[in-house]
């Protein structure tokens, strides 16, 4: 069964669009709904937080809201888990190859996908 | 069960886009296919696990198709590979 899954990235600076991009051009697509949260040093995280919000129910057609964070304990991830939406999952830790395994499995469901994100971020370290 | 080496021709190896289009040529058939380079293997399916491989030009890449469609797996794979993956050689 085709699942709908909507991705928002929240993370430091531009980080988030640079990392969207980069794995867009990788696929020749962007495969889900997506939209990106810029945080930066001047924002107040209450009106990031609103507008995280926002974008949450806006991206949600019933399948859920996956959503991708850089660092654990920061304030964009502080904003992450501090959105109350009943079908979201949130992941911290985001990098490169965490996208690009996301992207790969545009058919998943939101639990899937959050298992995925986590297995890809993870593969992508190690010493070469 | 068929199995071919194919070797990487293109400059830039089985580099991210390469592997994104290993992976979709993978999703466009039902068989079982696995890429193997020397004792590390990957799921032609998982773009991460294909990246893992690091196949740079001129690695030797072994690759095995399991399943009703085998054949025609292969043929387009064996295709994309003699294209360098599209990038010219």
């Amino acid at each position: 069964m085709k699942m709908n899954v909507g991705i928002l990235i929240i993370t430091h600076s531009d980080i988030g669009k640079q990392i969207l991009l980069t794995a867009t051009s990788v696929f020749g697509i962007t495969p889900f709904r997506v939209e990106v949260l810029s945080v930066d040093n001047y924002d107040q995280p209450n009106d990031v937080k609103q507008l995280g919000e926002k974008y949450i129910n806006f991206l949600d057609e019933g399948d859920g809201v996956l959503v991708l964070t850089d660092i654990i304990g920061t304030t964009p991830s502080n904003i992450a888990a501090s959105i109350n939406h009943t079908n979201m999952k949130v992941v911290a830790g985001l990098n490169l190859s965490m996208i690009l395994n996301v992207f790969n499995y545009p058919n998943k469901s939101l639990d899937q996908l959050a298992k995925k994100a986590i297995e890809g971020g993870i593969d992508g370290i190690m010493k070469i | 069960m068929i199995t071919k080496k194919l070797l990487i021709m293109n400059k830039l190896g089985l580099h991210a886009r390469a592997a994104a289009k290993v992976v979709s040529t993978a999703n466009k058939f039902k068989s079982n296919i696995t890429l193997v380079k020397g004792d590390k293997n990957a799921d032609a399916r998982s773009i991460m696990k294909i990246l893992m491989l690091s196949a740079s030009k001129g690695s030797d890449i072994e690759i095995i198709v399991d399943g009703n469609d085998q054949k025609d797996a292969m043929k387009s794979l064996e295709k994309l590979f003699h294209n360098g993956f599209d990038e010219g050689i």
